[in-house]
């Protein structure tokens, strides 16, 4: 154990003492599927994520990235961890610039925190030609009607979610469906790469084809590539008003027929939920009906103009009616911005009332969705499975949660060959799960990364390259990268 | 093996009378629309994957380079074989697969032309999205090989945002598909790193892109200004004030002069500069989201507005805009256009050094561009046969790269590094980026052979 303890001394010397644990009841916080570092090192900024990385090299160290620890629940268990580095002290934002629609933050700082930051930013102020090549500082600045900006997304685990850590994971949203994914959203990255140097790629513009796109290479790359710790983001101005209506319907047919109705118009909605009754009791919503066996609802979120919401709104509750809806309920303010916050962080609920949950998500075409969720019933109808279903209608992501109290072996199996049944339909339409969560135990016998994509070898190529030295949380990756 | 024998090789995968090698062959495929110039050793115009895998498979074992051509209207030479190779040409390979409704998505072949593909989607009431200017002539493979932009990039996004999949001759001749018609597939953004990558890390066979519905009202408007401080002043606020038209053009009097002797799109011939800016979508709230930008307008000096006043009125204000590099040889027989992107804030600042920089070197330089984006596109006009002229300009265009790189932004928004920027890369880039491009390149290309010499730069070598 020596080794260690010197290597305890140098990681010492480069954040300080403080901010080096080796204590076993902090380091089993940090732990993934019951494999436990020996140390966890909170570096303060960029410099000494690098100084970490290249001591680890020399030592032959693997190291793994850690936000909040949110979503550590994908991917495989590492192979190997020795040191988890916490971005929790690099939670600065480097660069607001709202005139210029984009923002410039640190890893580790929470987005819930980021987005309040934004929304009360008024500055909008910019520099006028004639200006420009004098020293002046006088700008042109407006007057505040405007309402501050925000990173046009709402993503999962809001209360906790690092940046970093949304983008290592590709965690997106429901408001995908009128802003797009984060792929859409990163202009820039700054990173720590496996050799230990600190990558810049990207910038403050909204275009660059200036080198191959590593933005994207890192979005979805469970920190196998790089440790991301700075990042720029494009901004949109907050919409003038926000509503979200929900319809609830006394089966999935119905429901599907109002989803429809929806999806041919021109509308432009921000979300389209469809929710089985089962994820609406983790949610801040009252109503018997809601929660009536076999009942969906659809929450259908609209932002932007006020012209523009009221006549979504007036269109769509004409169409939810045409569609047989039970009960209409439309929420603004508040009321709207704690559902939508209890959608994000339904996860967690979920976890606490339920803690042997399994997770998975489901990506295939948009049209199917009504098919997997008639596969889903099906599969549980004759089974004790209970599960929260939420399904991002109009993106093709289906999330399930099979909500296990206690560890039994027969709902285990079930659940099992239920995920495994649904990932074979999934690959039969082109598309594939992932495993959001499992108790550890259950790991082994689930598809963590559904069915290998074609271009698998291609991602292997590109690891190999990047960590030939297999130190970035080897193993937890598609493919076992 | 030598040339004859790769030519047979060649004619027993493609029909014969698509392998060019004859000297006029060789030479009218060894330009583009940028500057550079080279000369390939063959030119295989194949009709399926199958056939561009074995063209691959074969370069590949002889260690011949490949390089893909759509239609070949790249502006930094990545159409060019300048270490000579096989020239891969998908004119052959353009047909619309499956259009997808339901599932918002369109397959095609690569050498669709972007404008063809855009008239068959409205047939059905949709569209997709990107518009680069060259939309008439250039290929879905192309714009996917340099994630071309467009006006209407500003509210939704370029290229790679609208790729879904594609299938992929990889350097070897295997073919994969990445991405593919659902969202979230897990692992690497392999489709992510291939567009954009100038065909230096596969060759596109198939592609697979997302489609939108058409908006339901559009409204374009011409402001027309005295100065281009106006003008530019005018962006800057209304990026500031946080309006996202769906385009926000600018042209000053240099190219609009050159556009009407050619397009007659009926600009002002007497003012500075115009913006195009046009909104879409759902109308209501339009008409008040105008009224906030006309307003704007007039804050800033606007001289005139015209509202396009139906399709016929909106298409020949675009014909302008996107005739504009080709008109612009009344004025000299060569250009060299910039593209250096800038924060919309550095904008102001940055346009104002291109002019001065232009005034210290004495060439005439015309601007017209993507201004919401930040994206510059002076056009240096001169005469290519004239040598002191040539060399004068490059070096102004490596000026403008370093004053937009000084101002916190980017080489190129669109047109891609290709032979052209090469040498400016170290204006954004430390040996550590470059590196780690050199690493994504191996790992996709380990024997150099698919476009070499384009996009990474060469280590510099110690002496």
């Amino acid at each position: 154990m020596t080794a260690n303890i010197q290597r305890l001394i140098a990681l010492n010397d480069i954040v300080g003492k403080e901010y080096v644990k080796s204590e076993t009841t902090i380091l089993s916080d940090y732990s993934i599927e019951g494999v436990i570092p020996w140390a966890v090192v909170f570096p303060e900024n960029t410099e000494q994520v690098s100084e970490i990385v290249c001591l680890a090299r020399k030592e032959n160290l693997a190291m793994v990235p850690w936000g909040s620890g949110s979503k550590m629940t994908k991917g495989n268990a590492p192979s190997r961890m020795d040191i988890v580095i916490c971005t929790k002290r690099l939670n600065k934002i480097v660069d607001m610039d709202t005139a210029n629609l984009t923002v410039t933050v640190q890893a580790g700082g929470k987005f819930k925190d980021i987005q309040a930051a934004l929304a009360s930013q008024e500055n909008r102020c910019y520099q006028p030609f004639e200006n420009s090549m004098q020293m002046s500082d006088q700008e042109v600045c407006f007057e505040l009607e405007n309402k501050g900006c925000f990173i046009p997304m709402w993503p999962p685990h809001s209360q906790t979610a690092t940046m970093g850590g949304i983008i290592a994971a590709n965690s997106n949203g429901p408001t995908r469906l009128l802003y797009g994914l984060l792929r859409d959203m990163l202009l820039g990255v700054q990173y720590v790469s496996p050799s230990g140097e600190i990558i810049g790629m990207g910038g403050k513009t909204v275009k660059n084809v200036s080198s191959f796109d590593i933005c994207k290479l890192m979005i979805g790359s469970m920190g196998t590539l790089g440790i991301l710790c700075e990042m720029t983001l494009k901004l949109l101005p907050l919409p003038e008003r926000k509503g979200t209506f929900l319809s609830i319907f006394g089966s999935l047919a119905e429901a599907s027929v109002f989803v429809e109705k929806i999806l041919t118009t021109s509308l432009l909605p921000a979300a389209i939920e469809l929710l089985n009754s089962k994820a609406c009791e983790f949610l801040t919503l009252d109503g018997a009906e809601l929660f009536k066996n076999n009942h969906y609802v659809v929450a259908v979120a609209m932002e932007g103009f006020e012209e523009a919401v009221d006549r979504m709104s007036s269109e769509i509750r004409q169409m939810a009616s045409e569609s047989g809806t039970k009960k209409n309920i439309f929420l603004q303010k508040d009321a709207q911005s704690l559902l939508w916050d209890a959608y994000s962080n339904l996860f967690a609920r979920a976890y606490e009332l339920y803690p042997h949950t399994v997770s998975t998500k489901l990506n295939y075409p948009i049209s199917r969705y009504a098919e997997i969720i008639e596969l889903v019933e099906s599969l549980t109808s004759d089974k004790a499975v209970e599960y929260a279903l939420l399904t991002h209608a109009g993106s093709g992501i289906t999330t399930i949660h099979f909500l296990i109290k206690k560890d039994n072996e027969k709902t285990a199996d079930d659940t099992v060959m239920i995920i495994k049944k649904l990932l074979n339909y999934c690959q039969e339409i082109e598309g594939n799960l992932v495993i959001e969560k499992a108790p550890y135990k259950l790991m082994p016998r689930l598809p963590i990364w559904g069915v290998p994509a074609q271009g698998l070898k291609v991602m292997k190529w590109i690891k190999q390259q990047i960590d030939p030295l297999g130190l970035f949380c080897p193993g937890r990756f598609v493919g076992d990268i | 093996m030598d040339n004859e024998k790769i030519i047979t090789r060649l004619k027993e995968i493609v029909d014969p009378d698509y392998v060019l090698s004859s000297e006029m062959d060789l030479v009218l495929y060894g330009y583009d629309a940028s500057l550079v110039r080279g000369k390939p050793d063959a030119v295989v115009l194949p009709d399926s994957t199958e056939e561009v895998s074995k063209i691959v498979a074969l370069a590949h074992s002889q260690g011949i380079p490949i390089v893909a051509r759509g239609s070949g209207t790249n502006l930094s030479g990545g159409t060019i074989p300048t270490k000579g190779g096989i020239v891969i040409h998908f004119s052959r390979m353009n047909r619309i697969l499956e259009i997808d409704i339901p599932n918002r998505t369109v397959t095609v072949e690569p050498g669709v032309i972007t404008l063809d593909l855009q008239s068959r989607l409205l047939k059905e009431g949709f569209v997709y999205a990107p518009d680069p200017a060259s939309q008439k002539v250039s290929t879905l493979g192309g714009n996917l090989a340099e994630n071309s932009g467009g006006p209407h990039c500003l509210k939704y996004g370029v290229t790679t945002n609208h790729v879904l999949g594609a299938e992929v001759v990889l350097y070897d001749g295997s073919v994969v598909w990445t991405g593919g018609k659902t969202q979230d597939q897990p692992g690497y953004d392999l489709i992510g790193l291939l567009v954009g990558c100038e065909g230096t890390l596969g060759i596109f066979t198939k592609i697979i892109l997302k489609i939108l519905r058409e908006p339901e009202a559009v409204k374009t408007i011409l402001a027309v200004y005295d100065t281009i401080e106006d003008a530019c002043n005018t962006v800057s606020a209304i990026i500031a004030k946080g309006i996202i038209p769906a385009t926000l053009e600018m042209m000053d009097s240099v190219v609009m002069r050159a556009v009407e002797e050619s397009v007659h799109a009926g600009y002002p011939l007497d003012a500075a500069a115009v913006l195009i800016i046009e909104l879409d979508g759902i109308p209501d709230g339009m008409d008040r989201q105008a009224e906030k930008i006309l307003g704007i307008c007039r804050t800033h000096k606007v001289r005139e507005i015209r509202l396009a006043k139906d399709d016929t009125e909106r298409a020949r204000l675009w014909a302008g805009r996107k005739g504009a590099f080709g008109a612009v040889s009344r004025l000299k027989p060569s250009y060299i256009v910039c593209d250096g992107t800038v924060p919309r804030t550095k904008l102001p600042e940055v346009l104002n050094k291109v002019l001065e920089t232009g005034k210290k070197y004495g060439v005439l330089i015309g601007n017209v561009f993507h201004a919401g984006d930040g994206n510059l596109h002076p056009l240096l006009l001169f005469d290519e046969r004239k040598k002191d002229e040539f060399e004068r300009v490059q070096k102004v265009a490596s000026e403008i790269l370093k004053i937009c790189a000084d101002a916190g932004g980017t080489i190129s928004g669109e047109h891609g590094i290709g032979v052209e920027k090469l040498k400016e890369m170290s204006f954004i880039f430390s040996e550590s980026d470059l590196e780690t491009m050199r690493q994504v390149k191996r790992a996709f290309d380990p024997d150099g052979i698919l476009n070499p010499g384009k996009l990474v730069p060469e280590p510099i070598k110690t002496p």
